[in-house]
């Protein structure tokens, strides 16, 4: 009889312990972009963006901006300033400032990385400017969008030449040893978005920055791809021309030597010559040849150059470092990363033109 | 203490006399002693003019008796004369007031005889359906032909549906004010006398006045009366009745009742069509399964949209976040008084449609389900998200085949739309926690209700999620411990096939 008027009065009581902390969706403002910028005096500028949902069906993205010590309180101080409660669970995209990224991303990875509300396909992405102004622009009239950046990486990711990012890679790269963090670079004059590149990191700060030719390389090193175009000039019979590679397939493969202190990685195309000039015979196997060695040298002339410049600046984003531990035993981190910077790394990309769009 | 109310023991041992007895039954109206013949010798017969069939009886019984009256001398000389076989001579007269009310006459040579001859006379027919088209359990393939309120008939209806000498019938009464006839129909040789012998000691350890109906029975039989799950498969379609037979279970008839109970029953049986075994089995198979994800469905919907709503805006999707704001956006309640206030209006819906006759029901339907929803919407009542979720749930419950169990299912919508509105998800699953260990400790006839999947058995569990080809639906469900275990053998029935060669 205890027990039994216990459980009841476990029962009715669930509804008073229970009813504290409830988001009722439309209670709420639903965070989708933070940005976070670095001051000149200092300080750190925490952006959020939201959707307003308004009685027409159209959304209505907005901004606030707080300044700050630190970026712990960045959600606080953002609450303050809104009528509606912010709640961060649905936040698609993390935007770090030039200023912020060059500073210091730690502390705010680590806030990050222990957040149970957020999902692990975030987008983290590093803006040229600040990331208060890119996300402004997303409330303009002619975007008008809070998931637009969003969108624009992912597009790009399943269909051109941006490699897989999201906080989990982000995550593993930051966190995992032997290799650094590479983000999308965004940019854009006035309130254009646009995708620059690609931010390479050294541990927490920005180093260097690649274009988007240079992107599409990097996404054929690092893993391979299916996807991706490549837009560069051909000689031929004494003119002058530029065609444009699609890459269908890409397989990529690396060999590492401890003796030789090297590391081979090849990466072969398949791919479909998108553009030509009228002038090239597509029917032609010697011309196609032909454009595929011009192709390939390009290629992989300038692969090698990036990975050079990576070995320069001490970083390893393509994850060399990772992969000479996973052929070696009993690797040695520290003797690793002092030769790494003088390795011989080979890259040879190898070029087949499988297709040449439709023929005559 | 009461016990004076119930009817003392004691009255029954004194033993009655057959005029004391007609004396009591005098009282009635309808209760006729009429006297025959002439002055030197009358014949007095007393019956319920009610139950009798008054033409067989003048035609066939009382010209008989006036054709051989001066025959009659004793009683015994009466079974030579007339054209009856059923004629018992008594002197006690309990037997004569029972028989009485079952439709037999009482049969005197003179006024004051200690003994008298008990005939039936019983009008067959009389107000009693004769046909039921199973509309409440409708299938559109198979038989349509249903059990009716006349006991009699029903028997009949399946020893000729089901024609073996196996088929064996057991009759008990139960009331102590009205005696209903209980009859326990089981297959020899596959049923296992446990389930009778238990059937039969509950039967008679039941005290109640009248047992009108077969559900009434059900839920005096049942292991556990505080639950909302039916323990017993109720059914009125004679097809559904054999395969349960066949299966090695128990059909239990109650006079009056076109609603035969089968059992021991468990919660898979209740998502079984009889029309899933008369279709392809890919196909009936595949109704299963929906109808199995159409409960789920059923129950959890209301509760999840309440859940995801309050407490777990992370997990929408970024596609569907715009419409679920939007659709709220003016709604002034929290999500669990709108789909409280939606899902009692559907309730009040159905609860209407079904009291109402056929054709204002459906009118109700229409209006209740276009106007009232669409106007909600429109009011701001409710979200249109909600509207659809609501209705398809409400569509999703009728998907069950057994109507109680379709009723289980709209309760428990209840108890999980409001722990989601507590709890959110963690709410919801301590609601299937709460749902499971109920569905665990509950039995039917003392064999377990979970029973493929608790105590798990793998062969049958199959035989119940999908519905098996015939090749391989050849043995019993092993937890009603049948007495045979394979129903056919597929293997002998075509050992030449002369006729396929071409």
């Amino acid at each position: 009889m205890k027990k039994r008027s216990l459980l009841v009065l476990l029962m009715f009581s669930i509804p008073f312990l229970s009813s504290c902390s409830s988001f009722v969706i439309d209670d709420v403002l639903v965070v989708q972009g933070i940005g976070l910028d670095y001051t000149k005096d200092g300080k750190i500028r925490g952006t959020a963006l939201f959707p307003l949902f308004r009685e027409s069906t159209t959304e209505e993205p907005s901004t606030i901006s707080v300044t700050t010590d630190n970026t712990y309180n960045i959600l606080q101080k953002i609450n303050e300033k809104s009528a509606l409660r912010l709640v961060e669970g649905q936040t698609r995209i993390l935007l770090f400032g030039k200023a912020y990224a060059k500073h210091n991303i730690e502390e705010i990875i680590h806030s990050f990385s222990r957040s149970p509300s957020l999902g692990r396909r975030v987008h983290v992405a590093v803006v040229d400017g600040k990331a208060e102004t890119m996300l402004q622009a997303v409330t303009k009239k002619d975007v008008k969008e809070s998931l637009y950046i969003t969108d624009l990486i992912e597009q790009n990711i399943h269909t051109e030449n941006l490699p897989y990012t999201n906080l989990h890679v982000f995550f593993s790269n930051y966190y995992g040893k032997g290799r650094d963090v590479f983000l999308p670079y965004l940019g854009g004059e006035k309130n254009e978005i646009k995708l620059k590149g690609l931010a390479i990191f050294d541990k927490e700060r920005l180093v260097t920055t690649l274009n988007m030719k240079e992107t599409f390389l990097f996404k054929l090193i690092r893993s391979g791809s299916k996807n991706g175009l490549y837009h560069t000039f051909i000689k031929a019979e004494g003119k002058k021309g530029a065609v444009v590679l699609r890459n269908l397939y890409a397989r990529q493969s690396m060999t590492y030597s401890k003796k030789n202190n090297s590391i081979k990685v090849d990466v072969h195309i398949n791919g479909l010559l998108k553009e030509y000039p009228a002038w090239v015979n597509a029917k032609d196997r010697k011309q196609v040849h032909d454009i595929e060695s011009q192709i390939k040298d390009e290629l992989t002339k300038n692969g090698n150059r990036i990975v050079q410049d990576m070995q320069k600046l001490q970083v390893d984003p393509i994850g060399f470092e990772d992969f000479a531990r996973s052929k070696t035993r009993h690797f040695d981190w520290k003797e690793f990363h002092n030769r790494y910077p003088d390795m011989d790394i080979k890259v040879n990309i190898d070029v087949k033109l499988t297709q040449t769009g439709i023929g005559e | 203490m009461f016990s004076w109310l119930r009817g003392s023991s004691k009255k029954e041992e004194i033993k009655l006399s057959v005029p004391e007895a007609l004396e009591i039954l005098h009282s009635s109206s309808d209760f006729l002693p009429v006297s025959i013949g002439d002055d030197e010798n009358i014949f007095v017969m007393s019956y319920y003019k009610s139950l009798i069939d008054a033409q067989d009886l003048q035609e066939q019984f009382i010209c008989s008796v006036k054709r051989a009256r001066d025959d009659i001398k004793t009683l015994e000389d009466l079974k030579t004369y007339i054209p009856y076989e059923d004629v018992t001579i008594t002197s006690d007269g309990k037997k004569v007031m029972d028989n009485l009310l079952e439709g037999y006459i009482a049969f005197q040579i003179y006024k004051e005889q200690k003994e008298c001859a008990l005939i039936k006379v019983l009008n067959i027919e009389g107000g009693f359906r004769t046909e039921n088209d199973t509309e409440n359990e409708f299938s559109v393939t198979g038989p349509k032909l249903g059990f009716v309120e006349d006991l009699d008939m029903n028997l009949y209806m399946l020893r000729k549906t089901f024609v073996t000498e196996k088929l064996s019938f057991k009759e008990v009464s139960l009331g102590n004010l009205s005696k209903s006839r209980i009859v326990i129909v089981y297959v020899e040789g596959i049923t296992n006398e446990k389930h009778i012998e238990n059937v039969t000691e509950r039967i008679n350890n039941i005290d109640f006045d009248v047992v009108f109906d077969g559900s009434l029975l059900d839920q005096l039989l049942s292991d556990n009366q505080n639950t909302p799950f039916p323990l017993f498969l109720g059914t009125e379609r004679i097809d559904r009745a054999i395969q349960t037979l066949i299966n090695g279970q128990l059909v239990i008839f109650t006079s009056g009742s076109p609603y035969a109970i089968t059992g021991p029953s468990s919660l898979f049986d209740f998502f079984i069509s009889p029309e899933d075994y008369y279709l392809p089995w890919i196909i009936g198979s595949f109704l299963r399964v929906t109808r199995f994800f159409a409960v789920a469905f059923s129950i959890f919907a209301t509760s999840m949209y309440v859940a995801v709503l309050t407490f777990h805006y992370e997990m929408i999707p970024k596609d569907l976040l715009g419409p679920l704001v939007y659709s709220r956006a003016n709604v002034p309640f929290p999500p669990v008084l709108e789909v409280l206030f939606l899902e009692i209006t559907i309730e009040l819906l159905r609860e209407a449609g079904a009291r109402l006759p056929t054709k204002i029901g459906q009118t109700l339907g229409i209006v209740g389900g276009i106007v009232i929803g669409q106007a909600s919407v429109e009011a701001s009542l409710t979200s249109s998200v909600l509207l659809i979720i609501v209705a398809l749930a409400a569509l999703a419950s009728f998907t069950t085949p057994t109507s109680r169990m379709s009723n289980t299912i709209r309760l428990l919508r209840f108890p999980f739309i409001i722990l989601a509105a507590f709890l959110g998800g963690l709410g919801i699953v301590i609601g299937i926690v709460f749902l499971l260990v109920h569905l665990m400790r509950l039995q039917s006839l003392t064999s377990p209700y979970l029973a493929p999947l608790y105590p798990f058995r793998s062969k049958d569990m199959w035989g119940f999620l999908f519905r098996p080809p015939y090749n391989f639906s050849t043995a019993r469900p092993a937890y009603l411990r049948p007495l045979s275990k394979w129903r056919y053998n597929p293997k002998r029935g075509n050992k030449t096939k002369e006729i396929d060669k071409e």
